[in-house]
């Protein structure tokens, strides 16, 4: 009891005694990081992590990048997927066999695990009618399965610590050694190798295997390269970010240089260099706070490059044929204006030489303010000149008179010469019925191509009248008209001749 | 003094995939210099034939020999235009990059192609007239256009022997008088092509010799004692039939009664 | 004739499952780390069978049960861990098994909670590593004595006598240890390890605890943090940095070569060493590393040795 009475009076004396030390923390929760200092030191790579993590990262991402891209383009990412939660038990059992986190005999362990699991997969497909994305499924999930129960008793085991097999789940990059560095480098430069020297066998069996074994190409060696070098790439890269991300490695960075290109020599460039870009950038990202892991950073930075892709790619980009959209209907519409200009001018003989917008809006059947509108678009494009309202409100613009100009002029007369070459043709040639053609030409006036009208013109033998009987201007009327600026007068009075 | 082996000669050739059997002794020699027409209904194995030819399937009886030797030792000889529908369209590579393909077989393992194997694929494409489309995704083509492109790789080939799968299905009428063409010049060239073809009414008119196939071989030769109401119905629809497919026969059927009575 | 065999199955299961005492009558206990092991083991005595789940080198934040030690805790008569979410992942476990009716106690239940360390990471936790503070662990030598008093009231005159001397021997480390760390000089007084697993300790002797990962090793070690120890330790010259015998050494010998510091040795942090494996102190005495006292002796020295 005596005992008993004392350790309270001894806590107090070893808390009174020291007083000014009792400072514990991570180390993360006690520093304090700047951006901008942060930033300065991951670019001066003057720490050993720093230059492990990014060299890690660019040697990861040229690994993934290039062979993501046969794994992209020959459909194979659910493969992907199932290699790299394959080699799990080949992890394990290396480290079993090893009894320490050896790098080499994980390396072989997890590749004989990541062979035997695509084994596995075409003997399943071979022998049964089981499909190939069943197959898949059932190897991913049970040698996955298999691996963490070698894990669970590795971790009974006295020297179960040293693995760190747990950080194989999502990778631990500030923990990458200089040798785990220079194994991920052997792979990226045979990674470089493989696909500079076998650059068409692996371009034709990707695109047409039954064509390159008729070529005499070795199909089933080329096949059994891409693998090797695939499984190398997964397991170097799992100390950095993991078995569960890294399957995002391969694919992510070939997948957006899948939107950018239609050639595989550019893919593959790219896929590296996305690859490399999102390596470097995770690490710089973990790099700037604490307690931030770099795996998940990195499969971030990349899928990120996939989203600005998605969206901005020029040519499947979301954001490119929305622009592309929108200016072809602008273009439209301005079109469609002119086009009415002449009509209206046509209806008088060409005896004026302006536009009123009031004329205009009925031509266009708008209210006066919408025509305003189209014309002072007309005037912004440049293809005509207003006088007579500084005033746009509509009992102003009414009397507001529009010309044209030359190239106003020059667009109108094509307009008008496509759509009733168009009539023409399709009343006189393909024996439409006449009321049934004008909306048909509405929609071709303005995409039809100069080839396309001098095939027409030629077709129809020059014509000079459509099926209501107006003219249609023809090319030397129109560069007759635009020769002589801005008087529409004299174009006229050559059709008048006519 | 030895005559040339023949371009093709196939002996007791024997198929089978989960043991149905697709092709049963078969026994045919080409001569080189002939323009054959491979028919027969749905699923009488003439695309397996083909295919077989090439190795891409094993025989479970029976061999192949290319002008008198194994598939793989003639390699270099023998030209393939396969399905259109085998392949991916959203591949990147571009007309030109398919074409070039057709001469891997001259260049070598891991060897680039040559300055000279460019100009070959190039001429090639002038032959189908796809020249100006050298630069385009392969999927950007119409049906037509991408069988050309399969045409001009095979031709890049420099073969002996062509063996096509279907060249015709679903082309336009420009398309396949330049396909026709091409046939028959390359014939004129001493080339042997034997050609799996859908429709049996322009079979007729595209091909010198007709192959009957269904399963067996039923008749080879020229076209005129091939072509036969007797041995067509063979084909078609005849008691030598083994396979139950209802719907291939009746399709072989169909064909032959939209004819009316073949002229002779 | 299906029924019957039905029956009979069902009937076997259950004179199985009745059978949960030992066929010598003794109490079967089962333990999880090695610290509860050690000390359930000494209060017991021979009056029951104590069966640890994890042992040496064993990580207990990460520690998942296999189907075996589901088993073992569904036959066990009382179960006693270490609390605090010390085992993270058995949690389930051990819920599913007091909802049965199995006695649960963690050793640490009585200690209060203004003794306790709360984490900056982990606002609304405690900081499980509690036997480094050798006042709070001598409290839960009471929690084990009186559990098993109350299970076994005919052993409680052993229980008592031998938990005395249980508390009696901790107090003598520590008296113990005070002595030795109190000899370090001023600017070395620091203990730099892998996971935040000190904190206690280095509240009870005095010394500035600092890891790379927190409190629990589930977590990653960012790569700002690892720069930021090296620059750490480079700063304040420390003269020793120690690796954990149940956590991966890797970044810690990382930031060893890169701080050109050297390492001081292998500290048991969550897990002690094997039971009868004695050791050999500087001074000449000899300790199980596989008990409280071993353990505590034997950081102690690698941590005196290494930063003297």
């Amino acid at each position: 009891m005596k005992v008993l009475r004392t350790i309270p009076v001894f806590v107090l004396l070893v808390f009174f005694a020291f007083p000014a030390l009792v400072h514990a923390a991570r180390i993360g929760d006690v520093t304090d990081t700047d951006w901008g200092e942060q930033t300065f030191r991951f670019l001066s790579l003057r720490d050993a992590a720093v230059r492990n993590a990014v060299l890690g990262s660019v040697f990861m991402g040229v690994s993934c990048g290039l062979f993501g891209g046969y794994v992209v383009a020959r459909r194979l990412a659910l493969f992907g997927d199932t290699l790299s939660h394959a080699v799990l038990p080949g992890v394990a059992l290396g480290f079993l066999w090893s009894r320490s986190k050896d790098p080499v005999a994980i390396f072989i362990g997890a590749t004989l695990a990541g062979l035997l699991g695509t084994v596995v997969v075409a003997w399943i497909r071979k022998t049964t009618r089981v499909k190939e994305d069943s197959a898949l499924g059932l190897v991913l999930s049970g040698f996955y399965a298999v691996g963490i129960c070698i894990l669970t008793v590795i971790q009974q085991m006295e020297f179960g610590n040293q693995s760190g097999i747990d950080k194989f789940l999502f990778g631990q990059a500030a923990a990458l050694s200089s040798e785990d560095v220079s194994l991920m480098g052997v792979v990226a430069i045979g990674a470089l190798m493989m696909v500079t020297l076998f650059n068409k066998e692996l371009l034709v069996t990707s695109f047409d295997e039954g064509f390159a074994r008729s070529v005499g190409v070795p199909v089933e060696f080329i096949r059994y390269v891409l693998l090797v070098g695939l499984t190398f790439a997964v397991v170097t890269s799992l100390q950095a970010v993991g078995v569960v991300l890294v399957s995002a490695l391969l694919i992510t960075p070939a997948a957006t240089a899948y939107l950018l290109t239609d050639r595989m020599g550019t893919l593959l460039l790219l896929s590296a260099l996305f690859g490399v870009a999102g390596g470097l950038l995770g690490s710089y990202g973990s790099f700037l706070g604490n307690n931030l892991p770099t795996g998940p950073f990195v499969v971030l930075a990349c899928t990120s490059f996939f989203a600005i892709a998605f969206f901005c790619g020029p040519k499947h980009g979301l954001a490119s044929k929305w622009l592309r959209r929108r200016n072809r209907v602008r273009q439209v519409s301005l079109e469609n204006t002119m086009k009415a200009a002449y009509q209206v001018l046509e209806a008088g003989d060409f005896a004026k030489e302006s536009v009123t917008v009031g004329a205009l809006a009925a031509r266009r059947r708008t209210s006066v303010t919408e025509a305003r509108r189209e014309a002072d678009d007309l005037v912004n494009a440049g293809f005509a000149s207003m006088l007579g309202s500084d005033d746009a409100g509509p009992r102003y613009s009414q009397d507001a008179r529009l010309f044209l100009t030359p190239a106003g002029w020059e667009r109108a007369c094509q307009i008008v010469r496509n759509h009733r070459l168009w009539e023409l043709y399709l009343t006189n040639e393909v024996r439409y019925a006449a009321d049934h053609v004008h909306e048909d030409a509405e929609k071709i006036e303005h995409v039809l191509g100069e080839t396309v009208v001098r095939h027409l013109e030629r077709i129809l033998k020059d014509p000079r009248r459509d099926p209501h009987g107006k003219v249609i201007p023809s090319l030397e009327d129109i560069e007759r008209g635009s020769g002589l600026s801005t008087n529409p007068a004299s174009a006229t009075g050559y059709f008048q001749q006519n | 003094m030895a005559q040339l082996p023949p371009p093709l000669e196939i002996h007791d050739l024997t198929v089978s995939y989960d043991r149905k059997p697709v092709l049963y002794g078969v026994d045919a020699v080409v001569e080189a210099g002939s323009l054959v027409g491979v028919v027969g209904p749905n699923g009488a194995g003439k695309s397996t034939l083909i295919k077989t030819i090439m190795g891409i399937v094993q025989p479970n009886g029976g061999w192949v020999k290319i002008f008198g030797q194994p598939y793989k030792k003639a390699v270099t000889r023998v030209g393939y235009v396969p399905q259109r529908e085998s392949v991916d369209w959203d591949f990147p590579v571009s007309v030109m990059d398919v074409v070039l393909m057709g001469r891997y077989g001259h260049a070598g393992l891991m060897r680039r192609v040559s300055k000279r194997d460019r100009r070959i694929a190039s001429e090639c494409l002038e032959k189908v007239n796809m020249q100006p489309f050298s630069d385009r995704q392969i999927g950007n083509l119409s049906g037509g256009q991408q069988q050309r492109v399969f045409l001009a790789r095979a031709l890049a080939q420099e073969s002996d022997l062509y063996l096509m799968d279907e060249p015709f299905a679903g082309v336009d009428a420009a398309t396949e008088t330049a396909i026709v063409e091409l046939l028959r010049d390359l014939k004129e060239r001493g080339k042997t092509l034997i050609v799996v073809h859908h429709d049996l009414s322009s079979a007729r008119e595209y091909f010198d010799k007709l192959m009957l196939l269904n399963m067996r071989l039923v008749a080879y030769g020229e076209m005129e004692e091939t072509f036969t109401p007797d041995l067509l119905q063979k084909t078609y629809g005849g008691r030598l039939t083994i396979l139950s497919d209802v719907a291939g026969q009746a399709a072989g059927r169909s064909e032959f009664e939209q004819e009316g009575t073949p002229k002779l | 004739m299906q029924l019957l065999g039905l029956g009979s199955i069902f009937t076997i299961l259950f004179f199985a499952g009745c059978d949960a005492g030992d066929s010598d009558g003794k109490l079967v206990v089962v333990t999880t780390t090695t610290h509860v092991t050690d000390m359930v083991k000494f209060v017991a005595g021979d009056r029951l069978d104590v069966i640890a789940l994890m042992g040496p080198g064993v990580d207990p934040h990460l520690y998942k049960p296999s189907a075996g030690d589901a088993a073992t805790l569904a036959k066990a008569d009382l179960i006693f861990f270490s609390g605090l979410m010390l085992e993270g992942r058995m949690a389930d476990v051990f819920a599913k098994v007091s909802r049965r009716g199995t006695k649960a106690y963690a050793v640490t239940e009585n200690v209060s909670e203004k003794s306790l360390l709360e984490p900056e990471e982990f606002e609304g936790h405690w900081d499980p590593h509690v036997w480094f503070d050798p006042a709070i662990w001598s409290k839960c030598v009471d929690v084990v004595s009186d559990a098993l008093t109350e299970n076994d009231p005919e052993g409680k005159a052993g229980y008592t006598e031998r938990a005395e001397a249980l508390k009696a021997e901790y107090l003598a480390v520590t008296h113990w240890a005070q002595a030795r760390l109190s000899g370090l000089p001023e600017g070395s007084r620091y203990l730099v390890t892998s996971h935040d697993a000190f904190n206690y300790f280095g509240r009870a002797f005095g010394l500035e605890v600092l890891a790379v990962q927190g409190i629990s090793t589930a977590t990653e070690a960012g790569l700002a943090d690892r720069v930021a120890m090296v620059d750490f330790v480079k700063k304040h010259g420390v003269k020793a940095i120690f690796v954990e015998s149940s956590v991966n050494p890797a970044i810690i010998e990382g930031i060893a070569k890169e701080a050109g510091v050297m390492i001081g040795g292998e500290l048991f942090s969550d897990a002690m060493g094997q039971p009868g494996r004695l050791e050999k102190g500087p001074d000449g005495e000899q300790y199980d590393i596989g008990t409280w006292v071993g353990m505590m002796k034997h950081n102690v020295n690698v941590i005196v040795e290494g930063l003297k």
